[in-house]
Parts: structure tokens; sequence; C-alpha cells
């Protein structure tokens, strides 16, 4: 069975790549969480082909970008009256296979309880009717959020939370696993080279590359593979041919001098939160990508500051 | 005998200090576990006890196994004086984890990659354990997982294997194996509470402290013991 590779040899990864198949026979529901771009999709696939449900659908919902309205009929499907089923919800469409609830933060309020009735007893309620649908499908759910934080400030439930928490699968960011960054390297150049010769990295650019802090991590690292080989294909690289601040890192990250005297720091953060609101007509999502945070760490910090209402 | 006693109650504390180290690696195994038993098991505490019993009764009883074979393996050491280095060995391998389990050394778990050729060949038993629908099962299953790499169990063998004696070694393997009970069967009842506990960094660090300290005190209670044995002596001699 080809399975979507797990690169990488430092401890961490190596336990998750122990994990990965006992979780997988297991038929649980799974947590997945890291930051962006750590591979939690990887990790769903993997789950899914490790799984007795392999030879069926890995059906992926993006909770994030299901739409405002019939949310609910988009996940469930819609039934008449006597429980025939008239629309087929994307939770059904894995039916014997698996659903992977991508970015399961952002599933709304109200849905989160029907979720979580489906993960107890596999059964639905779809709109339309009031009739008990089964449905087996193995859910595998990922998030890049801090959900206890989004349990504290009443953004999602915490029943549900502690459901998905049973079986937890936490993937490190790249700074975390730095002796994997040339091996993933090596891997994505192999794999972009596309029948030329594949870009080679000497040690001291190895070395740069340990220390810069891939806020985008593996995907940035994937990413910035992918371009260099398809710029400079086959050739071995120095630190002069990677971006400005991936050869500076420690000059780059200084966005701010810290004066000689210091800050009020949380003073600072809720300045900059009011600016970031101020500019963007209180719009919450604007606001954070301002801010070059997500919009639940936002949600989180206005909490914290008392400027939610 | 003092010594034994010594032995077994720092290899319980090392297992129960664990605490979230063992529930960030494994929780995941044992919420897989858990949640993959029928529904009516899951649901009633009664029906699933003697499951999550027999999981933690396989994996202790492949913890003492392991005890018995290391310490039967060092045990000709003792006749040349090995086991005193090997004491030290122990005590230095403890104040790592304790570091490790902090965050102070993480490169401390490059040292799971010893258990991995036992693991290559014990996990596709395990496998066909899964999912346990009989207790002979969970056992197995239990079993299998006993070998699963990991930094703290064999810091906790190098402690067994300076117990110098077979049997010995093997119950300190079980006071260790029996030591980290408390975390792994709560964290399939209360697993939401166990794990914010594990990811709280104090509580790491104050878990990681203590088993420095109490290689530490491993270190010198030998010697608080010779001395207090000599006092004796001492005294006996006077009076």
């Amino acid at each position: 069975m080809a399975l979507p590779e797990l690169i990488g040899q430092s401890p961490v990864i190596t336990h998750i790549q122990r994990l990965l198949p006992m979780i997988a026979l297991s038929d649980a529901s799974v947590l997945i969480s890291g930051e962006t771009g750590t591979g939690k999709e990887l990790i769903a696939q993997t789950l899914h082909q490790l799984s007795r449900r392999h030879d069926k659908s890995l059906v992926t919902i993006n909770c994030a970008a299901l739409p405002l309205q019939d949310a609910e009929v988009d996940l469930f499907g819609r039934a008449d009256a006597n429980g025939e089923i008239i629309e087929t919800g994307r939770l059904l469409a894995g039916e014997t296979g698996s659903v992977f609830l991508d970015e399961v933060d952002a599933l709304p309020m109200a849905l989160q309880a029907k979720v979580l009735r489906f993960l107890e007893a596999g059964e639905c309620q779809l709109p339309g009717s009031h009739k008990l649908h089964i449905i087996d499908a193995r859910i595998i759910a990922a998030t890049s959020a801090n959900l206890p934080a989004l349990v504290k400030a009443g953004q999602f439930r915490a029943d549900l939370y502690y459901r998905l928490q049973v079986v937890p699968v936490e993937l490190p960011p790249l700074r975390e696993r730095k002796d994997d960054i040339g091996l993933l390297a090596t891997y994505f150049a192999n794999q972009f080279a596309r029948g030329n010769a594949p870009l080679r990295f000497d040690k001291a650019l190895i070395q740069q590359l340990q220390k810069y802090a891939w806020p985008g991590n593996v995907r940035e690292l994937s990413n910035l593979c992918q371009r260099l080989s398809l710029l400079m294909p086959g050739k071995l690289l120095r630190s002069e041919d990677l971006p400005a601040e991936m050869q500076n890192p420690a000059k780059c990250a200084t966005v701010f001098q810290l004066p000689d005297d210091g800050i009020d720091l949380a003073q600072l953060e809720l300045d900059l939160i009011e600016q970031a609101l101020e500019k963007t007509a209180g719009n919450r999502s604007k606001a954070a990508r301002l801010l070059g945070i997500s919009r639940d760490t936002l949600l989180y910090r206005m909490q914290k500051y008392g400027l939610s209402e | 005998m003092e010594h034994i006693t010594t032995s077994l109650l720092s290899a319980f504390l090392l297992g129960l200090f664990s605490t979230a180290h063992c529930i960030a690696m494994c929780g995941s195994v044992i919420g897989a576990l858990t949640l993959s038993l029928p529904a009516s098991v899951r649901q009633s505490p009664k029906a699933m006890l003697p499951y999550v019993f027999n999981y933690n009764l396989g994996r202790i009883s492949s913890y003492t196994l392991a005890g018995l074979l290391v310490a039967a393996l060092v045990s000709p050491l003792n006749n040349i004086g090995g086991l005193d280095w090997l004491r030290y060995l122990s005590v230095i391998f403890m104040i790592a984890m304790g570091l490790y389990l902090a965050g102070w050394l993480p490169r401390f778990a490059h040292i799971e990659k010893i258990g991995t050729p036992i693991w290559r060949f014990l996990q596709p038993l395990g496998q066909k354990c899964l999912p346990v629908k009989s207790l002979k099962q969970a056992f197995a299953f239990g079993a299998v997982w006993g070998w699963l790499p990991c930094g703290l169990v064999y810091a906790a063998l190098v402690m067994a294997a300076t117990s110098g004696d077979v049997v010995t070694g093997g119950m300190t393997m079980l006071a260790f194996g029996l030591g980290t009970l408390p975390a792994v069967m709560g964290a399939g009842l209360f697993v939401g509470f166990l794990s914010s506990i594990a990811r709280n960094i104090w509580f790491r660090r104050a878990a990681g402290i203590l088993i420095i300290v109490m290689a530490l005190a491993v270190l010198i209670t030998p010697y608080l013991l010779l001395q207090d044995h000599t006092q004796h002596q001492y005294n006996s001699e006077v009076h």
C-alpha cells in the first residue's frame, strides 16, 4: 500500500510514525493539531490509508469554507418528512469511509452540537426530517487554532473539544524539528526535479535554513524548494541563493527595536489591536490579517483585554 | 533490604512523576483503545474497567519481563564491582530524563532508537489485536504496547539493572509500571483534564525537577545508609 510519506527522523516525528498505525486501526475519531503547514492533511490521509476503510473514500470538508447559509444542509444533507434523503450531505458522502474535518475550530456553534451527537452515536437528524439517520463514517478533525482558548472564550463547545481530544495527534512546528530540515529539503528537491537533476544543498545552507523560524512550516519549505527547483534546476545552492529573510533571519526578525527603558508589552498589544480594529472599521477578520494572527487568536486576545462585547 | 526498598520506591516514584510524559506520549493510544471498544462496553465504566485493566496488566507484564531480562544480563557484573558504575550511570540517566521531561534536553529522546528493532518486530503483532474485542486481546495488545520505544522505560530499566539480582530487577520494573498506572489508567477516564495538565510547562518542569532530585537522593542514599550503619556499629561497640 503506497502511503503518503511522513518525512523525518526527529524523535517526535518517529514517535508519531509509530503511533499512527495503532490509532488508524482503532477506528476512533482523531484530532490533529499543529500550526499551519505542519502536515495535518498528510496525517489525515495516512490515517485513512492505514485504516480498514482505506479502499473507501476520504471526504475532506473545510469547516472554514462551509457556506454561511445552509451549512447544516451542506454537511448533513436534507430529508423529507418521511425520512427519505433528498439531498446527500458531505458526511453521508463519506459513508463507510473517513471524513476529514479541516479547520474544525471554524465549525459554526449551531452545528457543533450535531457533530458531537454524530461522534458519540454515529447518528444525526437530517434537516427536514425528525428521523434519526445512522452514518458510518470515521471522523478525523484538524485545527491550527488553540482550541482550549476558544473553549474558554465560549467559541467552541467544551464537550465537543473533550470528545475530539480523546485521540490527539500533535504536530510540532518545523522550528522544533530542525534536524529534519535537511532531509525534507532533499525530499522536496527530488520531488520537484521533474526529470531534471535535483537541487543540491551545501552544509552551510542547511545550517542557514535551520536558523530560520519557518512560520509557514513544512509547506513554506516545500514552496521554497519548488520555486528554487524551477529557477535554478540542478544547482548546488548556497546561502546567497536564499530569500533575504532566510539569509539573515536574526536581522530580519527584529521589526521593533526595544527601547533601553523597556515597554509595557500588554499596553502595546492592546494599542495595536485597537488600531487594527479602527483601521478595519471593526472587521475582525481583516484586523487579524493586519496583525498577522488568526481570527481566533485575535478574538481570544480581545476577550483577554475586555474588548469583546 | 534497604537498598531494595529504595530501588522499588524510586522506580515507583519515577513512574508516578512521569504522568505528563505518559499522557503526552501514550495519550492517543489510550484514547484510541478506549474509543475502539464496542459502544456497549464504552458507555459503562463497569464494563470498560476490565479492558483498561488488561491493557495495563499486559503493559506492566512486559516491563517486568524486560526488568528480569536486563537484570539477568548484567548480573555477572555483580562479581566484578560493575554495579557501582551502573548505579552512577542510572543516576546520570535519571538526571538526563528529568532535564528532558522539563524541556531542557529534548535530544535525550534519541535514546528511543535503542528499542526500534524490537518494536519493528512486535508492532505487527499488536496490529493483529486491533480492534480489541476480548479481554485476552486487550492483554496481548498491552503486552506489545509495553515495548513501545520510550526513554522513560529505558531510564527505569537501567535502574532495574543496578539491583544486581534478577527478581529485584523484575520487581523494580513492576514498581515503575505501577507508578505509571494512575496516569495511564486515568487518561482513559479523565482525558481532557489530564491532557491540559500534561501540556502545562510548569507541571512538566516540576516533574522533571522532582526526578532530578530523586536521582540525587538515589546517589546519596547508600552513603547515608552506610553512615547510619557505621554509627550503629560504633554505638554498639561503645556500649
